[in-house]
């Protein structure tokens, strides 16, 4: 056996030149390009791993901001529920202060026009009062009725005060005796001297008038005073009670 | 062929058959180790496989050198020159 | 029958005599070197196939020196890779008709078990200079010094001698199948060959990577 140190010489540099070879056109390249997909996954995930966190804060904001939103929708609501219950309230009690106005003006009105109604009523039945009086006058003597009414004129006379009958008897007055059935002539100097004899001053010119707005009755009218004793007198004087009494 | 070459073939026989029964216990039992950590260990399972193929690579070198002495009795015997 | 131990000349070039397993291997250079030339043409950062084949035989190449030697592997790579690709070439050369493979030579596994020494000094040297690199021979104590340079030399020898007799025997195995019955019964001797070959291939880079881890562990202490 020779061993064969030829070959083992050039297999040596063989496998030396092939290890070089392989290293400059396989190994490097192949482990450069594994590194650097490994560094760009890295730097892929970090970036990926950095928008995931944008993301996420962004989302954050975006759910504050709703919040927020809803927050102020509920202000808004509340808001304007507050406001339309004042403006409810507002309303409600306008309405009722004008429905009270109302009411009352309706009252007011009613009253009124009760009032009126009543005076009407009564001013019916004062001018009905009147008719009657009439009706019934007309069947009284008028001669006789007279002298009543003339004895109470008398009483009136003699019942006002010294000073007002002095004065009529002091300026020889005019004095006017308005009755509702005319006196008769014969009838007049009678009267005029009774009514002088009244005012203890003889001398007084009476005029004579008939009135058959009286009913019935006389009624002396002077320059100062007026003396009324007759039904329409007394019809005037009860409607005026009357009336007053109506009155509220 | 004289006595030397019929010496040497004998020899050479001898040599391997005899250097293959230790390697092959050997193997034997290297391997049956191997299994039964292998099943107490499955996650060891690599490292394991591999220091059991260096070990059985150790353990046939045994065997290849009687086979080498083998050879060299036959083919690069220098007695027979 | 040829010996086994002797090398057939091609052909020669001066004074120096070619042999058959000289001329498979630059066959097989030529191979790596153009198939290396075309997958580094059409590197891509989106891999294609092919691509990602041969990224995968890196990371392997990677995990492995990763997980054997514990060191970052890329100072490491290329030695050892390469040497993983170029035996299991070689041993898979077998397969083609009329090929011897070139590690059934011994000078060829002499040169590889060389290199291998070789480079145990060279990392070693390179990791932490020459005297930390002679200390690491005076472990654990100076009087294993003579035992340590042996056992460096043997272990080279070992290597040469182990990838040898496997390919070798694995040849001739079938070498004499063929000569007893051509058809068909050499297949399942050709598969054990190939897993004999691939595994011979793993567990010389694996002892490589072994003895340099070696060399280079120690300074680290």
């Amino acid at each position: 056996m020779n061993f064969d140190w030829w070959t083992l010489a050039i297999q040596t540099v063989n496998v030396l030149v092939l290890v070089w070879l392989l290293q400059r056109f396989f190994w490097r390249p192949i482990a450069a390009m594994i590194e650097k997909r490994r560094a760009d996954a890295a730097s892929l995930l970090a970036e990926a791993a950095a928008k995931r966190e944008q993301a996420t804060a962004a989302l954050a904001d975006a759910e504050r901001e709703r919040n927020e939103l809803v927050q102020r929708q509920d202000l808004a609501v509340a808001a304007a529920q507050a406001a339309a219950e004042n403006a409810r309230t507002a309303i409600l009690a306008t309405a009722r202060q004008e429905a009270e106005a109302a009411v009352a003006a309706a009252r007011v009105a009613i009253d009124k026009e009760r009032v009126a109604v009543e005076s009407e009523w009564a001013e019916r039945a004062g001018a009905l009062a009147l008719q009657i009086s009439q009706q019934l006058v007309s069947r009284l003597d008028g001669a006789s009725i007279q002298g009543a009414f003339l004895n109470g004129v008398l009483d009136q006379i003699g019942k006002l005060p010294e000073s007002t009958r002095q004065a009529v008897a002091a300026q020889h007055a005019t004095l006017e005796l308005i009755s509702a059935v005319p006196i008769e002539l014969a009838e007049q100097p009678r009267y005029g001297e009774l009514i002088a004899r009244a005012f203890g001053q003889p001398g007084a010119i009476i005029t004579y008038r008939a009135d058959a707005e009286l009913i019935a009755g006389l009624e002396l009218h002077g320059a100062h005073l007026i003396i009324s004793n007759s039904w329409r007198a007394d019809l005037a004087r009860i409607h005026f009670n009357l009336a007053d009494a109506n009155q509220p | 062929m004289n006595w030397i070459a019929i010496v040497s073939i004998i020899a050479a026989a001898v040599a391997v058959s005899f250097g293959a029964i230790g390697p092959a216990f050997a193997e034997g039992r290297a391997v049956a180790a191997a299994m039964d950590a292998i099943a107490r260990q499955p996650e060891a399972a690599n490292t394991i496989s591999r220091t059991l193929f260096v070990g059985l690579a150790m353990i046939e070198t045994m065997a290849i050198y009687c086979l080498v002495i083998a050879l060299l009795l036959l083919f690069a015997n220098p007695l027979l020159k | 029958m040829n010996s086994p131990l002797d090398s057939s000349v091609l052909f020669t070039v001066g004074p120096v005599p070619i042999s058959t397993s000289v001329a498979t291997v630059w066959a097989i250079m030529v191979i790596l070197s153009i198939v290396a030339v075309v997958v580094r043409r059409g590197l891509a950062l989106v891999p294609s196939t092919t691509q990602a084949l041969f990224e995968l035989v890196v990371d392997a190449v990677d995990s492995q020196i990763r997980a054997t030697m514990r060191v970052d592997p890329a100072p490491y790579r290329a030695f050892i890779g390469s040497l993983f690709v170029f035996i299991l070439v070689c041993n898979w050369s077998a397969l083609v008709p009329g090929m011897e493979p070139p590690t059934a030579n011994l000078a060829t596994d002499a040169a590889l078990a060389l290199l291998v020494f070789v480079a145990v000094i060279w990392f070693g040297v390179r990791a932490g200079g020459v005297r930390d690199f002679l200390a690491t021979f005076a472990s654990p104590s100076p009087v294993m010094i003579p035992l340590n340079f042996i056992e460096s030399l043997t272990r080279t020898f070992s290597l040469l001698v182990r990838l040898f007799g496997n390919v070798m025997s694995g040849v001739y195995v079938i070498g004499i199948v063929l000569s007893l019955a051509g058809l068909l019964v050499p297949i399942p001797l050709m598969a054990l060959e190939l897993l004999t070959g691939a595994v011979q291939a793993y567990i010389f880079a694996v002892l490589a990577m072994v003895f340099i881890a070696g060399a280079i562990e120690r300074d680290k202490t």
